[in-house]
């Protein structure tokens, strides 16, 4: 008997530009189109900076995924992973703890597409076409009960992506129900775009900019990311400018971190 | 240097010394990957830690400072050094021109090879050599890295997209509702069980919750979703075996299926029609306790021999008579019932139509006065030629018409045709003959009817007497609205006359009667004359003997009463001697002709001399 797709499928529009692969772009990659690339410069005449701030994002993603390791988390579910790039966390876990196990989520099909032809010999991650706005789908996903034994604690990333979830899909709610579904020395990693800062009027021509792709933007401040972490245990040193959160060295968080334009924070369920 | 920050984590040059002492081109070489390092950051993403960057970038140093030094001089380590920028994940075109500034102006320029002054021709053309070398390596190794991205990203996408187009597909096919597939998902998939040659049997069983629209009005269409789901749960949870199929095929219908490769069909069967006694088990929703009846249809195949479509159609035909038998009732399909009722389908399709077009022609059959021999009367009967279904006789038309609210409609298109010819005879015969017309009870019993005749009458111009309505006898003559129809006929002037005598339920004890409501005359059934036999007499103590004294008796009751006899049914010549004999008063049967059409019929009344 043919079974019900999982997931309700939509038509893949590559005319349409992608947040995933714009991210890509500002990281350097090639793994994007045209219309990505237009859209991503008008981006980067706001920010110049854009490519530092993808890096020092990237970044942030490295040292909570380190950290986890070192708290002996060895399986991680990165919910908005994007188009795979170098230093990906199923290479940084693997290599610091081989057999450790990713899944990677992206409502990208594209995204999700490549993740595929990546991970093809891999036989410890796995990628899922799956909407962080619908989480009990995720978690109740044979993809992800094939992958992670949730009695065991995980690694959630939730990087770069909880500003595409607005207010009216309960991003609270939305982690929450992740908390609860992870067992208790799970760890949540957080990064989100800030309008803190900088102008309003940036802000608005940036949201703006981001209203074509399917994914608009909504930016929070620290105070707004601190609540998204109830029920959890922030880490020190709390959120912060992304540079900041635990820098391998001193002179990586430079003069003035909020050029990252993101903060940032790891908890952990107790 | 002054103005440069120290870089944490890359080494000092004082940590470059040896136990001979500072090694001073060792330190050059630190110097500047540790410079390198510092220029390059934050040109592109590169996931490794700063000292796997300065470890890596110092290694490149002395490929670079070895080549500069190398005799003969070998430039092709630049290109090997560009490679390893890209491979190392400098791709930002920054990272290149950072890397050639620091080339021309860092210390790495004093690494003159042997013999060669700092800043002398000599030198300068080595490191510009060395420098292009690195630009080579660097683009070209950006532009196949940039390809391959391409590359992989297009070929993502076409993966992405077919499968999106698959999923949609897939899709198309399947029933949101429950998840089972829907009507295109089974014929999909029963299609390969069906496959031409296979062997086996398939068979099926559409399952019908009549009560779903009653659930769905009194406690809402989502509790009867929720029904539906909890149904397809148990049908999918009990039939999943390899050959069996489930599919939920209309809101409130579901089908079973299973190929069965022995013959022995009955157990399949059996376990298939088990699927309306696991779907009448109650169903909670929301502890709401729901019983639904289920029909059943049944319906066996030879698996090579048929598809979904017709499974599903004679299955659904069988679950039709299974509904119309009541509650809970499960049918097998059968080949001859349903051939019948699909002629009555398209009969009664097609009989608005040909009443309308005419398309019901009149037929005439010649009543002939036994003691002259004359024709002087035709009943009309209607035969309907249909065009793939042949003749097709009264009996069948006047059932469908009547179960589908046209008789009165087929009456009056009949009459109205009968009397324009009855008209037209008039017009052009000298002795036009008495059109005789059946009219049925039902219309007769309706208060329009003698209204209808009379216009009839009116628009063909025919006087009243010229018309015989022929009453059938069965199951009228107690109604008193047909009573009082018969009598405002006879008061119109139309000849009435009760057909079929003896054949209802009035009795010969009715005949006194007939008179005083206006009946001037019987027919007798052929089934008088079919008991006396073809050559019309019969031995006084035979069946035909006494069946004789009855068709007499009969006659000479009925003109005691002065209602005039009509025997149909006179075949012979024999038959005809009989009945005149009798002193009946008109004859009709084959004997004197067969209905015909109004040309016929028409030839027929010219060549009666006058």
């Amino acid at each position: 008997m043919g079974a019900m797709p999982e997931w309700v499928p939509e038509t893949v529009d590559t005319t349409k530009p992608s947040a995933a692969r714009m991210y890509d772009y500002y990281l350097g990659g090639a793994h994007n189109f045209g219309v990505d690339r237009e859209l991503a410069r008008q981006v980067l005449a706001l920010f110049p900076d854009g490519p530092m701030m993808a890096q020092a994002n990237r970044a942030f993603l490295h040292r909570a995924v380190r950290h986890m390791l070192d708290a002996g988390v060895r399986q991680f579910l990165d919910i908005g992973s994007g188009i795979p790039t170098s230093g990906n966390v199923h290479e940084i876990a693997q290599q610091a703890a081989p057999g450790a196990r990713v899944l990677y989520v992206d409502h990208d099909a594209v995204a999700v597409a490549h993740s595929e032809l990546m991970l093809r010999a891999n036989p410890d991650a796995d990628v899922l076409h799956g909407d962080l706005r619908s989480p009990r789908e995720i978690l109740e996903s044979p993809h992800l009960r094939g992958l992670l034994d949730l009695s065991q604690p995980v690694g959630v990333l939730l990087i770069a992506v909880l500003h595409f979830v607005p207010e009216d899909d309960g991003p609270g709610a939305i982690i929450a129900e992740l908390r609860d579904a992870v067992a208790p020395g799970s760890y949540l990693a957080v990064s989100h775009g800030t309008g803190v800062g900088r102008t309003t009027v940036t802000m608005e021509q940036l949201a703006e900019i981001y209203r074509s792709t399917s994914t608009p933007l909504t930016f929070r401040d620290h105070d707004q990311v601190r609540e998204l972490f109830a029920g959890w245990e922030l880490l020190d040193p709390g959120v912060v400018w992304a540079p900041e959160w635990r820098p391998n060295w001193h002179d990586e968080v430079g003069d003035d971190p909020s050029f990252s334009g993101s903060v940032a924070a790891v908890g952990r369920r107790p | 240097v002054s103005d440069i920050q120290p870089l944490a984590g890359v080494p000092e040059a004082q940590e470059l010394t040896t136990d001979r002492g500072v090694d001073p081109a060792a330190v050059d070489l630190a110097v500047f990957a540790w410079e390198w390092t510092r220029v390059l950051a934050g040109t592109s993403w590169v996931a490794e830690d700063r000292t796997v960057v300065a470890d890596r970038l110092t290694r490149l140093t002395s490929r670079l400072a070895g080549a500069l030094r190398a005799e003969p001089f070998a430039p092709e380590a630049g290109i090997e050094v560009g490679e390893a920028l890209v491979r190392f994940g400098y791709v930002a075109p920054d990272a290149l021109a950072r890397t050639v500034t620091l080339l021309q102006e860092r210390p790495l320029a004093d690494l003159r090879p042997a013999g060669t002054a700092a800043g002398s021709t000599a030198a300068e053309g080595r490191l510009a050599q060395l420098v292009g070398a690195v630009c080579l390596g660097f683009t070209r190794a950006l532009r196949n890295r940039t390809l391959d991205e391409q590359e992989a990203i297009r070929s993502s996408a076409l993966l992405a997209w077919q499968r999106a187009e698959a999923a949609l597909r897939e899709q198309a096919l399947h029933d949101p509702l429950t998840g089972l597939p829907n009507r295109a998902g089974f014929a999909r998939d029963l299609e390969p069980m069906t496959a031409h040659g296979t062997t086996g049997t398939v068979t099926a069983c559409l399952l019908v919750v009549t009560d779903l629209p009653a659930v769905d009005d009194v406690a809402g269409r989502e509790v009867g979703d929720a029904v539906l789901r909890g149904l397809a749960e148990r049908l999918r949870s009990r039939y999943d075996g390899p050959s069996e199929l489930v599919a939920h095929v209309g809101r409130e219908e579901f089908i079973v299926a299973a190929v069965d490769h022995h013959d022995g069909t009955d157990t399949t069967g059996l376990r298939l029609a088990g699927a309306q006694e696991l779907l009448s088990a109650p169903v909670y929703v929301d502890g709401q306790r729901f019983v639904v009846s289920v029909a059943a249809g049944l319906v066996a195949r030879p698996a090579g021999r048929t598809d979904a479509a017709r499974l599903l159609r004679d299955a659904d035909r069988a679950a039709s008579w299974a509904r119309s038998r009541g509650r809970d009732a499960v049918a097998i399909f059968d080949g001859a019932r349903d051939a019948r009722e699909a002629h009555d389908r398209e009969l009664a399709a097609d009989l608005p139509a040909a009443i309308d077009s005419g398309g019901l022609a009149p037929h005439y059959q010649p009543i002939v006065a036994p003691a002259t021999g004359r024709l002087v009367a035709v009943e009309m009967l209607a035969r309907w030629p249909h065009p793939r279904q042949g003749l097709v006789p009264p009996s069948r038309f006047l059932r469908l018409a009547e179960r589908g609210g046209l008789s009165e409609a087929l009456g009056r298109s009949l009459l109205r045709q009968a009397c324009r010819q009855a008209a037209a005879w008039r017009a052009s015969l000298a002795a036009p003959p008495v059109v005789s017309v059946n009219v049925f009870p039902m219309q007769l019993a309706g208060r329009h009817t003698p209204g209808a005749v009379a216009e009839v009458l009116d628009e063909a111009g025919l006087p009243a007497p010229a018309l015989q309505v022929e009453i059938s006898e069965q199951s009228v003559l107690s109604d008193p609205r047909v009573l009082r129809g018969i009598a405002d006929l006879a008061a119109l002037g139309v000849h009435v006359v009760v057909d079929d005598f003896g054949t209802g339920r009035a009795n010969v004890a009715q005949l006194a009667e007939l008179p005083e409501h206006g009946v001037r005359g019987i027919k007798l059934p052929a089934d008088f004359l079919t008991r006396i036999g073809p050559d019309g007499s019969g031995c006084h103590d035979t069946t035909a003997g006494r069946a004789v004294r009855v068709l007499a008796g009969t006659v000479d009751l009925a003109h005691d009463l002065g209602l005039q006899v009509t025997v149909e049914g006179v075949e012979t010549a024999g038959q005809h001697r009989l009945v005149e004999d009798l002193g009946v008063d008109l004859a009709q049967g084959w004997h004197h002709g067969r209905p015909a059409a109004a040309d016929a019929t028409t030839r027929l009344l010219r060549a009666q001399t006058p």
